[in-house]
């Protein structure tokens, strides 16, 4: 038997290679598509770690702490580098050149210690910068460079006492050196394929230049040895870190008997507050929240007291217990406490108020938009308390600028103020008294009133109880030091400003990719694939066709089916394995051909040229195991279709019997009427709302091609009844026509294997989006934004007024089209491009917050919303401003993010990292069609700004300004608003170059869908050769008769056409149903043009190969050719 | 009239020149029919493919009414097969892909004239040769008669002036033979054809109006 099959597989080499050339083809594509995907997920791992260096996990702080702490937290063994890093703007001196989202580094030789290199610097005021920047700024060791950066204060600026005016400031450097990617000058601690622009300075001079001496706000830490648990580096902060780390400090007072607990932020964040009043009632002491706040003006019976402060507590409770009113000599009904204002006996006397008079305040508060407005509140005086004990300047909080001051008029507060309000008495108050509070409301009232999301108090006291025994001054002491490390133990670092990043992990996390490029490549090749194996099937079918009167032989000569059955199995077999193994060697250069074109075609889709091949065994044995089972099914098939066949009927070289074609003709009949059945179904479920138009339009086209394909299976098993007859070009291609239902099986293969292939590429061609010009109409991508503004620094003041205008130093008279620019600003909280630009999968996606104004501006267009009512339906951004149940945050994202990068839907949920070290949960309520927005997650402001209260100002804008103006905006626009790193781009350009992504994808993927039309057309051509050489006989006696070579060739061709047509029909036809809702969304006409060019390559690569095929005919000689057998 | 004259033909061998035939000269005329016999190998297919126009001698001429066949070129020999010669090969030849009748009307592809009324002659043929039942069935479910018989009709189908027939009844068993030699002859005798036979076999030589023998590559009238 063995020898039989080897004999056979010899005897029909020729038909045996081309089975084993479409295994190996198939096997080759499907291998090379998953090393493809794992090519690019070893890329990015390797990326990321020439980009991490030796860096594990990052220790940072939205504020800055004691470089000290990384010596502490990298004991044990564990390497560790302080550093200080900063986004920035890095400008050449000389040119005009410059660029933002500059990684800025402030490192000392403990930074390239720690990444295993022997480098020292930078010194002085040079600079190191990476080989990307120095390309985007034609940076060259010497040059001068200005690098602004953001000042290291602790007091927000989003608040009273925040200082807007110093938000960033410009560092003068020199360069020393570039920095090549093995020298760390790609370093980043954020994945991204892209360029990275890392400038690195000397830590010092970071230091010294932002006010923080021996201060850093990031550690490195290396890998932790494997007894380290996930905690080690947790534990290790919380045993480390000092208050000072997190900006708390706590004052003794002169009294030596009560402390004050304070923030360099001045307002206390509710963690720290929380944490105070614990650890004070740990300790055995009485604590009081006390809110301070500036008054503009406290008000009474005409008279007013100029800036004060008026600090929010209750007294005579708590730490305040010892504070007790003044007899005023009136007894009367006291005030409700929301209306009550105490006065202190200065400020009682200089108004000349009484207990029950009204009290008016005018006060400062801070609006979203960037603005200061002055509100007044109205009390009644309840009481007067003395100047002095509790009441003392030590419950205002240190105002930089402020409270040193000698005078009132010496202030230089980060307010408005006019000191000509300011009188002697005032000036005298302040000599005597220094920041005292001249009134105190209940604290419930002034948080009401003052309330800020960065704080609600300005300080803890915490003091010996009143009540009881007094205690010792060393008890004291005692308990107030007790209390000090309570306080730092309590404090969760975490939620303090610190955040513990695992970056290696998480990048690695990401490098797993936003898109697996295996599964695309896999999707990508699938015709290439089924064509490949369709071709091997039809080759091993053509094999068992030739060889039906063998077969017929030996089922005669009584051997039993299933011997015959397993013989061509095991022929089937081992062509199958000879095909994968050609195969597996065959994918690494398809995956290698691949790569190479991901690096250069189509870079668009990837945006790095730093991929490279990655051979994977168990991605070959999979496409090996693949490619065996697919073959081995076409075998079993083109096996199974000959149990319709008698003996008699094979040794008469016959298939198929009259009744078997008919039953299979009648099945393949009732077949297509299903699958149209079903693709009518579908169209009527989308007409009611019941199927997703899509997915419905989708389905049906495949049904529809379906069912086109096995109407043709029934239509070449049919039993004709008509015959042609008579000379002229109809009947000779009836005539052919009819040649072509002798093996229905071979004709349909070939019909079904350009069908596939033209419904790919006829589909795939509707998705393609313009890159070109855009539309600014409000519904579109672009929102009605001709262009969008993105700042490194943020933007505190509001772009719209004419006060912010002047603090951002837009000049409209230097700036012409300045009046008719609209800022619409969005707070950020800086994360990972979670666009189709980035290859990695974003862990911490970037998030912007919308404010109200933009909200109801209903711009932009919806796939899918989570909108109930009609309201919601007409403007889905609504759905932003509900809070959710549950604590969820409502987001909004474009359905490119959500679908293809986050991998979610809309109604998913993901987390993300808060302020305050906590899970934020943001649910997915809409997807934004096609936009300008893509990359990023929309919040709601008052959610944003919840979830990050730490984030000042804005870094992204839109900006409605007239179309024309658009382009002439840009590079003035850009350089006003230089000091931010502001770059303006045209919403267009933005949204091409997502489109320009999409796009070469969709190359891709009509690149290897046109590949496998030609596989097809290959296949077609094989399929027609092998025709004729069968039918050589045939073809001579037609000569014999009289057909002349041209009609010969006529018919041949007709042949081919016939197929070549039908099955660019069948898959056109399908796609283009399946392509309604895509057309119907871009509002273009169906891609008739690339169809037609589709079937005119088709049909003239078919028509060549049947004229190759005449040809060869031609040179058959007659005579031997009817007597061969 | 058909007039072989002088005609010769070699073919080349591993041991140089084969000589097939040498000098034959044949006449025949309308409505007259002639039988080959002679021994396997002795030229007879050869001399019936010179005369078909399908092998070109490599002397003398053949002649059919005047007009030398292999003077024509491509087009005019390929229309000369279609339009004055039927053939009839001893294996048939049928197009497995073609019915019964479309077997018959195939020659009529490439011809002159009307389809319905060829489609009428081969319905006519068809019914003549005992196959009007079997119109729709395909070669595959035909016995060899049956299939002889649809070839003669294919033969006859354009209404030849020549029908040739290489051993057609040399695979059919003695009744099937003589009952296509009946149905050969009959038709012959209706559309007035001149027709050759090539056979070994005496018995159906006989039935001719005449007979030669081809030996040494010559014909010798019997």
């Amino acid at each position: 038997m063995t020898r039989l099959v080897l004999r056979n597989l010899r005897h029909y080499w020729r038909t045996n290679l081309a089975v084993v050339a479409g295994v190996a083809v198939a096997v080759a594509v499907l291998a090379g598509a998953l090393l493809v995907g794992t090519s690019v997920r070893a890329s990015l791992r390797a990326l990321l770690a020439a980009r991490l260096g030796s860096t594990d996990t990052v220790v940072a702080s939205d504020g800055y702490f004691r470089e000290d702490l990384a010596a502490a937290l990298a004991a044990d063994g564990v390497p560790g580098s302080p550093i200080i890093h900063l986004r920035g703007v890095l400008a050449h001196a000389r040119e005009s050149r410059r660029t933002r989202e500059v990684q800025v580094y402030g490192v000392d030789e403990r930074f390239w210690r720690f990444h295993g290199l022997t480098r020292a610097g930078p010194e002085g005021r040079s600079a190191f910068v990476g080989a990307d920047l120095a390309a985007a700024l034609d940076v060259r060791p010497g040059d001068d460079l200005l690098l602004r950066v953001e000042t290291a204060d602790w007091v927000p600026r989003e608040s009273l006492y925040g200082r807007r005016d110093e938000a960033a400031r410009s560092i003068r450097l020199t360069c020393d050196a570039i920095l090549p990617p093995q020298d760390l000058g790609g370093f980043a601690l954020r994945p991204a394929q892209g360029r990275v622009l890392t400038v690195f300075v000397p830590l010092a001079r970071l230091q010294r230049d932002l006010g923080q001496p021996a201060r850093v706000n990031t550690v490195l830490l290396g890998p932790a040895g494997r007894a380290a648990g996930a905690g080690w580096i947790r534990d290790a902060l919380a045993r480390s870190i000092e208050l000072s780390d997190i900006g708390v400090s706590v004052r003794t007072l002169p009294s030596g008997r009560a402390a004050m607990v304070e923030s360099d932020r001045i307002l206390i964040g509710d963690p720290i507050a929380r944490a105070a009043l614990e650890a004070a009632a740990g300790a055995g002491l009485a604590a009081s929240g006390v809110f301070s706040y500036l008054a503009n003006a406290i008000r009474a019976n005409g008279r007013e007291i100029p800036y004060s402060v008026i600090a929010a507590a209750d007294l005579g409770q708590g730490a305040l217990a010892g504070v007790t009113p003044v007899d005023t000599g009136v007894r009367l009904v006291p005030p409700a406490p929301d209306e009550s204002i105490w006065l202190n006996e200065w400020a009682w006397r200089d108004l000349g108020v009484a207990p029950g008079d009204a009290v008016e305040v005018d006060y400062y508060l801070w609006q979203e938009n960037g603005r200061l407005s002055t509100q007044t509140a109205r009390f009644r005086l309840a009481g007067v308390v003395p100047i002095g004990g509790d009441v003392g300047p030590a419950l205002a909080p240190e105002v930089p600028g402020v409270s040193e001051a000698r005078d009132i008029r010496a202030w230089d507060p980060p307010f408005p103020m006019d000191v000509r309000r300011i009188r002697d008495a005032d000036e005298d108050y302040w000599h005597r008294h220094r920041a005292t509070p001249k009134a105190f409301v209940t604290l419930a009232r002034g948080q009401a009133l003052w309330r800020s999301r960065f704080g609600q108090l300005t300080s803890v006291r915490v003091a010996q109880p009143v009540s009881g025994a007094a205690a010792a001054d060393a008890a004291v002491d005692a308990a107030l030091g007790a209390f000090r490390e309570a306080l730092r133990k309590t404090l969760d670092p975490e939620t303090s400003g610190f955040s513990i990043t695992p970056v290696r992990a998480r990048g690695l996390a990401g490098s797993e990719g936003a898109t697996d490029f295996g599964e695309y490549f896999v999707y990508f090749s699938f015709f290439l694939v089924a064509g490949a194996l369709l071709l091997s099937g039809l080759f091993f079918r053509l094999g068992v066709e030739q060889r039906v009167r063998e077969i017929g032989v030996l089922l005669a000569v009584g051997f039993p089916p299933a011997v015959v059955r397993r013989l061509f199995v095991v022929e089937g077999v081992v062509l199958a394995g000879a095909g994968s193994l050609l195969g597996a060697a065959g994918a690494v250069g398809y995956g290698g051909l691949l790569i190479a074109g991901l690096r250069t075609w189509w870079v668009g889709a990837v945006g790095t040229t730093q991929l490279f091949l990655q051979v994977s065994g168990g991605d070959l044995a999979a496409g090996v195991a693949g490619g065996m089972a697919a073959s081995l099914l076409a075998v079993f098939l083109s096996l199974r279709g000959l149990r319709h066949a008698t003996v008699p009927a094979m040794l008469a070289g016959i298939l198929e019997s009259r009744s078997a074609g008919a039953a299979r003709a009648r099945a393949f009949a009732w077949s297509g009427a299903a699958a149209s059945a079903g693709a009518a179904g579908l169209l009527v479920g989308a007409a009611a709302g019941a199927v997703p138009g899509v997915a419905a339009f989708f389905g049906s086209g495949a049904l529809l091609l379906a069912s086109m394909l096995a109407l043709i299976a029934a239509w070449l098993r049919r039993t004709r009844t008509d015959a042609f007859a008579g000379p002229g070009w109809p009947s000779l291609a009836r005539f052919a026509a009819g040649s072509l239902a002798y093996r229905p099986g071979r004709s349909l293969l070939c019909i079904a294997l350009i069908a596939l292939a033209a419904f790919v590429i006829v589909s795939v061609e509707a998705f393609r989006k313009d890159a070109g010009q855009a539309d600014h109409s409000p519904a579109s991508g672009t929102g009605g934004f001709p262009l969008l503004a993105e700042a490194a620094l943020p933007v505190l003041a509001d772009p719209n007024s004419e006060a912010g205008r002047d603090a951002l130093g837009l000049d409209a008279a230097e700036l012409p089209g300045l009046a008719r620019v609209r800022f619409v600003p969005f707070r950020e909280r800086p994360g990972e491009d979670a666009s189709c630009l980035n290859l990695y999968a974003p862990q911490e996606p970037r998030i912007l917050g919308a404010a109200p104004a933009f909200v109801r501006e209903a711009r932009f267009s919806f796939t899918t919303s989570l909108a109930r009512s009609a309201e919601e339906r007409r403007n889905p951004w609504l759905l932003l401003e509900p809070a959710l149940p549950g604590g969820a945050i409502a987001a909004i994202a474009d359905a490119t993010t959500i679908q293809y990068v986050l991998h979610r839907s809309v109604g998913d949920e993901l987390i993300v990292r808060g302020d305050d070290g906590t899970d934020v949960r943001i649910r997915l309520v809409g997807a934004l069609r096609d936009s300008v927005l893509q990359g990023v997650l929309i919040v709601g402001e008052a959610s944003f700004l919840r979830a990050f209260p730490g984030r000042e100002g804005f870094g992204f804008f839109l900006l409605e300004v007239p179309v024309a103006d658009a382009p002439s905006l840009v590079r003035p626009l850009e350089e006003h608003l230089a000091d931010w790193g502001v770059a303006i781009e045209q919403t267009s350009d933005r949204l091409a170059a997502y489109h320009r992504v999409e796009n070469t994808y969709l190359s891709t993927f009509q690149s290897l869908g046109t590949l496998g039309l030609a596989l097809g057309t290959l296949g077609l051509a094989a399929v027609v050769l092998r025709n004729v050489l069968e039918r050589r006989k045939e073809l001579a006696l037609l000569r014999a008769v009289g057909f002349g070579a041209r009609t010969i060739r006529f018919v041949i061709v007709a042949e081919t056409a016939i197929l070549t047509l039908a099955g660019v029909a069948c898959g056109s036809a399908g796609a283009l149903v399946a392509i309604v809702p895509a057309v119907l969304d871009r509002g273009g006409s169906p891609p008739l043009a690339a169809a037609g060019a589709m079937v005119a390559a088709v049909l003239a690569a078919g028509c060549l190969a049947a004229l190759v095929a005449a040809l060869a005919v031609r040179r058959m000689p007659l005579l031997a050719t009817l007597r061969s057998e | 009239m058909l007039d072989v004259s002088g005609v010769s033909k070699h073919y080349a061998g591993p041991s140089g020149s084969v000589a097939v035939l040498s000098d034959v000269d044949l006449r025949l005329a309308a409505g007259e029919s002639l039988s080959i016999v002679g021994p396997s190998g002795s030229g007879k297919s050869t001399l019936l493919h010179v005369v078909g126009a399908l092998d070109p001698p490599s002397a003398g001429t053949v002649r059919l009414d005047g007009i030398d066949p292999y003077a024509l070129g491509g087009r005019g020999l390929a229309a000369f097969r279609n339009r004055q010669v039927g053939f009839v090969f001893q294996d048939h030849h049928l197009l497995p892909q073609c019915t019964v009748l479309e077997n018959v009307l195939v020659p009529t592809l490439v011809a002159e004239g009307d389809g319905a009324s060829y489609r009428r002659r081969a319905l006519e043929l068809l019914e003549q040769v005992g196959l009007g039942r079997r119109l729709p069935h395909r070669p595959g479910e035909l016995s060899g008669g049956e299939k002889q018989r649809v070839a003669i009709a294919r033969a006859l189908v354009c209404q030849p002036r020549l029908v040739l027939c290489d051993e057609p009844t040399g695979n059919l068993d003695h009744d099937t033979s003589d009952a296509v030699a009946d149905l050969l002859l009959d038709l012959h005798r209706r559309q007035q054809t001149m027709l050759i036979v090539v056979t070994h076999n005496l018995d159906l030589a006989r039935r001719f109006a005449a007979t030669s023998r081809l030996a040494d590559g010559r014909l010798h009238p019997l």
